[in-house]
């Protein structure tokens, strides 16, 4: 009897009925969905548009209508759709300009002290540092031949960096040399070298070259200008490659930046 | 002599071994609901991590394409965090100290 | 097909249950580890529809950087709800 007093539920029994009953009834919602019952689905064979992405973009018998990157999902991304990735670049420089604005620290006093957690721990977070970091430099030069690309490996770099900050302390980040200011530098200058690639193709309109057009890639019809498309015999596709390595370093900056000013943030509080 | 022989395809004896990975996600789901202490939670998490990478290698050879199976590496380097933010919590004054 | 189906069943299921007791929770450390139990099945599902793209970076956000963003709040306020 006393093992039974002991272990009791601590939900009631209406909470469990309303979560499987709401679980039931998405179920039976996707269903209906699925077999047509709420109107037209698109079908499921391979439709137009997608047949039209797989052939556009690695086609190496029509220099006109490729980008040499074997990787579909990155040539749309930064060659097909690029200005929706300035965009989308835009709006995360947004949000670190918001978070450096409202929380300004309001005294500049901030005692010294830390040890981190006990040595098992920091032994295992420097393993996985080191593995993390080359992983995520593999995915960053590899992004037009396998899945991966900029924004997965400079997200994986942050979120290391952020794990150093709990484990290891705050005096390990200061000791390597990553401050506040230098890792807003480094994201405005790889911001800026960003617009410079995405402005190369107009210094050959100026020369009189030939035609070209902003974020071009490769060869296409009227215009003769093109970046570099093959390094010795694997497929490189131009700006595909250069704009992985640069959006690496600026998103790593980023997500550290927003990590170490939410974390270390003093202000008043109220009782 | 005749000794009885049993032939399996590789895809049937994986067909096998995915129900009872399913089978076993579904307990660690009954352990999260029922842990007395908030610990049992924690590692139930943890559990689950690790089983989802070898799951991931499992569709691999399952679909027969290599390609897809790179997350399997961080998936299980960075099982162990939420450990690590749990207990940061629970015995220190300062997030980053 | 018939594996594909019964997973991603499965692992919606079990995720829409622990939405609802989410939000009843008054422990609100709890509460972030149902939502790191959460993120854990999502990658599942997206990596059952073959796309390896949307795993690597949901990832890192899933779990690493949104329990660090909800435990630092909880430090800085209280734990307990009403």
């Amino acid at each position: 009897m006393s093992v039974r007093n002991r272990i009791r539920m601590r939900y009631k029994k209406r909470d469990i009925v309303v979560a499987l009953s709401l679980a039931i009834s998405m179920l039976a919602l996707a269903m209906v969905l699925n077999m047509g019952g709420l109107g037209i689905l698109p079908p499921r064979t391979l439709r137009s548009l997608a047949r039209s992405i797989v052939i556009n973009t690695y086609n190496p018998w029509n220099t006109t209508l490729t980008s040499y990157s074997l990787n579909a999902v990155s040539a749309i991304i930064w060659d097909y759709r690029g200005i929706d990735t300035i965009f989308e670049t835009s709006v995360l420089m947004a949000a670190v300009t918001g978070v450096a604005i409202v929380l300004r620290e309001s005294h500049k006093g901030r005692k010294p002290g830390g040890q981190g957690m006990s040595i098992i721990v920091k032994s295992s977070t420097k393993i996985v540092m080191l593995l993390t970091i080359i992983g995520s430099l593999a995915l960053a030069v590899h992004g037009h031949l396998t899945p991966g690309g900029g924004f997965q490996a400079g997200s994986a770099i942050g979120a290391t960096l952020s794990l150093v900050l709990v484990a290891l302390s705050l005096q390990f980040i200061h000791r390597i040399g990553i401050d506040k200011d230098t890792l807003l530098k480094i994201r405005y200058t790889v911001l800026a070298m960003i617009l410079a690639v995405a402005l190369v193709p107009l210094i050959s309109l100026v020369l009189g070259y030939s035609y070209a057009y902003i974020l071009q890639n490769q060869v296409r019809e009227g215009s003769y200008f093109s970046m570099p498309s093959k390094f010795f015999t694997t497929p490189l596709a131009g700006t595909v490659f250069v704009f992985n390595i640069l959006e690496t370093i600026t998103v790593a900056s980023a997500i550290t930046y927003i990590v170490l000013t939410v974390a270390t943030y003093e202000g008043k509080t109220e009782e | 002599m005749v000794l009885v022989e049993i032939v399996f395809n590789v895809t049937q004896v994986l067909e096998m071994v995915i129900f009872v990975y399913i089978a076993s996600m579904v307990m660690f789901f009954v352990r999260i609901l029922r842990g007395p202490t908030i610990f049992d939670r924690v590692i139930a998490v943890d559990a689950l991590s690790c089983d989802l990478a070898v799951f991931m290698a499992l569709i691999a050879l399952y679909t027969g394409n290599p390609h897809i199976a790179f997350p399997m590496i961080f998936i299980a380097l960075w099982a162990y965090v939420l450990d690590l933010y749990v207990s940061k919590y629970l015995e220190f004054r300062d997030i980053g100290e | 097909m018939l594996i594909p189906i019964v997973v991603v069943l499965v692992a919606s299921t079990l995720s829409i249950i622990l939405a609802y007791l989410t939000m009843v929770e008054k422990d609100l450390l709890i509460a972030t580890i149902y939502i790191a139990f959460i993120g854990v099945l999502y990658t599942l599902i997206y990596y059952i529809l073959m796309a390896p793209d949307v795993v690597l970076a949901y990832m890192p956000v899933s779990s690493i950087l949104l329990p660090l963003m909800i435990v630092i709040v909880l430090k800085k306020t209280k734990r307990f709800e009403e």
